[in-house]
């Protein structure tokens, strides 16, 4: 019956075909052609090349992806262990109205334009906000590499911690709160009832608020583009650059292509890691 | 003798219901489509263009540098949404390459005879294709109230005391006329940048450099908020900024050879694929008309390119008399530095970024 009706998914196989992969493919044709400077793309029938990539195997360039994936990693993370108590404490409220209203703020901070958020944290941490007193607190000085990571890091939580909290709230919510009382009752200290009923049983809500963290950081673009303050690019910069400034779209179109495999890579990897040791949790 | 009939009465009223209700062209503006930079720029453009009647223009704004549009055109071609782009020397240097432009003529656009010609870019076949709009410069200044020394030389530029202070724009922004500074501060020029590249690698050793700006707005803010106080920007900003803090431009700087008023011109083109050509033309003359290039350039801050017009006020940082030109002022070639933007942007982030 199933497989009867399997043509029902073509239209939607055939928008994604049309929209995702076809412009991949052209984007993946320009990586290997040659670029001549001065001019806007690659010129009609350009040569073909292996040059773009060589270009970014560079060590000076390994350093802009490690950058990324660190900077990504540590505030997914980050996001992920102060998001868990807001949708705890979201989906155990009594109070259908508190609760309710609970949601409304998360879904509007979800809707925050990422340019105000991104100048709010950076007048917050600048020279105007509390700049001087945080980064003489952490002994850094405030037009230091450290400090523009952790301007960073703090846009990224701006937009991750609402997104984390929003994705944990269902599973947590479906979650029967009685599994937790008996584990009380059976003499399990609140701790313990945590770590091993609430935890494993929201471990699919973790990885699913991973993913989606992680690949939103990956992807940034105007977070370390005005908080980076230079200092710091992701590779995401680095790609605009290419195609907005220099009209490099060979050189743009391999640090897509390379950006967009390593992703898959590590999303892959990290999710079949994650998943693997739940099973076995 | 002329009979008035009851007959002639009623035609005659006929046809002159029938004139008043057909429109003229001043009541039926021409709709075109242009680019021009934000901030200070599109509200002066927006200015002037209130006093044109015979155009409706939807504007949009650079986003960056002005060669962010350079993708969109090629996207598009030959097809590109827009009538008229403001844009700058490099920038017509890529567009002519890519045979873009429209030809200009002064028997059409009559105000361009009263443009030096020297501010004209011609396509391969000897055709003007820009409208001149304004002179401007870029040069180094620093906030007087936050800088903790007086700079009057490069070389002061590596002064410890300087620590996190200078706001130096990125690599695709003006140009790159800020390392052209630092390579004729160490003897070389824009066919040898190499000794530009040695001073950068050690101003970025320094720990100096405190942001690299992206943005007009990046500086802006950067000025404004007292994170940095040392810059090479161009006229409008240090305009802008300078309303508002105590500014000293470095524009006549004796016996620095890197200190000068890096001088360029901003204007405009019309694109060839424009279904709106003569009403685009008829626009951009009006545009420098010797009172709107006054008037346009007298809220930016910027020199006039009108003969027939004064430059005034914050221009007159530009305005050099006599033997000045020759003293502070610089004339880059834009084409070479055009051409070498893309090496110069990859070895800004594989050679200077990592020092930072």
């Amino acid at each position: 019956m199933a497989r009867r009706d399997s043509w029902l998914v073509m239209p939607a196989v055939a928008v994604v075909a049309m929209l995702l992969l076809a412009p991949l493919v052209l984007v993946g044709d320009e990586s290997l052609r040659v670029f001549v400077p001065g001019r806007v793309g690659s010129v009609h029938d350009a040569p073909l090349t292996l040059q773009n990539y060589g270009e970014i195997v560079r060590p000076a360039y390994a350093r802009y992806f490690a950058d990324t994936f660190r900077l990504s990693l540590v505030a997914t993370l980050l996001a992920l262990a102060l998001a868990y108590p807001i949708g705890y404490r979201v989906a155990r409220e009594a109070r259908p109205r508190v609760r309710r209203t609970w949601i409304a703020f998360l879904v509007v901070m979800l809707f925050l334009s990422i340019l105000i958020r991104v100048y709010a944290v950076s007048l917050a941490v600048g020279p105007t906000g509390f700049g001087a007193e945080l980064s003489g607190w952490l002994g850094l000085s405030l037009n230091s590499r450290g400090y523009a990571e952790l301007s960073i890091v703090l846009g990224l939580l701006h937009c991750l911690i609402p997104m984390a909290a929003i994705v944990l709230l269902a599973p947590l919510q479906a979650q029967n709160p009685r599994l937790v009382e008996a584990a009380r009752a059976l003499g399990a200290p609140a701790w313990k009832a945590h770590a091993t009923v609430t935890l494993p049983l929201s471990a699919r809500g973790v990885l699913a608020a991973f993913m989606l963290c992680f690949t939103f950081s990956i992807s940034a673009f105007v977070i370390p583009l005005v908080l980076g303050k230079g200092r710091v690019l992701f590779v995401s910069n680095l790609i605009y650059s290419r195609f907005g400034e220099v009209g490099n779209y060979p050189s743009g179109a391999a640090l897509s292509i390379a950006l967009l495999s390593l992703s898959l890579i590590v999303v892959y990897a990290l999710g079949r890691a994650a998943g693997g040791a739940w099973d076995r949790w | 003798m002329t009979t008035f009939t009851r007959r002639s009465f009623l035609a005659g009223s006929a046809a002159l219901i029938a004139g008043a209700s057909m429109p003229s062209r001043a009541q039926t503006p021409v709709a075109l489509t242009g680019i021009d930079w934000g901030g200070p720029l599109i509200e002066a453009t927006r200015k002037i263009t209130a006093g044109d009647k015979n155009v409706d223009i939807t504007w949009e704004l650079h986003s960056g540098g002005a060669g962010t549009v350079l993708p969109k055109i090629k996207a598009a071609w030959p097809n590109p949404k827009y009538d008229i782009i403001a844009c700058w020397n490099p920038v017509y240097v890529t567009m002519i390459n890519e045979e873009w432009l429209e030809p200009l003529s002064p028997d059409e656009m009559p105000n361009l005879k009263d443009i030096p010609s020297e501010y004209f870019f011609k396509d391969k076949g000897g055709a003007i294709v820009n409208v001149p709009r304004s002179l401007a410069g870029m040069f180094w200044g620093y906030r007087t109230d936050k800088a903790p020394i007086k700079v009057e030389k490069i070389e002061q530029l590596f002064d410890p005391k300087l620590k996190g202070q200078i706001c130096w724009p990125g690599p695709s922004i003006n140009s790159n006329l800020q390392l052209l500074s630092l390579a004729l501060s160490g003897g070389g020029n824009e066919k040898n940048m190499e000794p530009g590249w040695e001073l950068l690698k050690k101003l970025a050793k320094s720990g100096n450099i405190g942001r690299v700006a992206n943005t007009e707005t990046d500086f802006i803010n950067s000025f404004s908020t007292g994170e940095t106080s040392v810059a090479f920007w161009n006229m409008s900003p240090w305009k802008k900024v300078s309303t508002n803090f105590p500014i000293k431009v470095l524009t006549r700087v004796p016996d620095e050879k890197g200190m000068k008023a890096f001088m360029y011109q901003d204007g405009w083109v019309v694109l060839k694929t424009s279904k709106q050509k003569k009403a685009a033309k008829d626009y951009l003359n009006f545009f420098v008309s010797p009172e709107n290039n006054q008037a346009f350039n007298e809220m930016l801050g910027q020199g006039v390119t009108n003969r027939k017009a004064k430059s005034t006020g914050f221009a007159e940082n530009i305005a050099f008399k006599g033997d000045e030109l020759a003293k502070y002022a610089y004339f880059p070639d834009f084409t070479l530095l055009a051409a070498q933007l893309n090496e110069t942007v990859k070895r800004f982030e594989t050679e200077i970024v990592p020092l930072l």
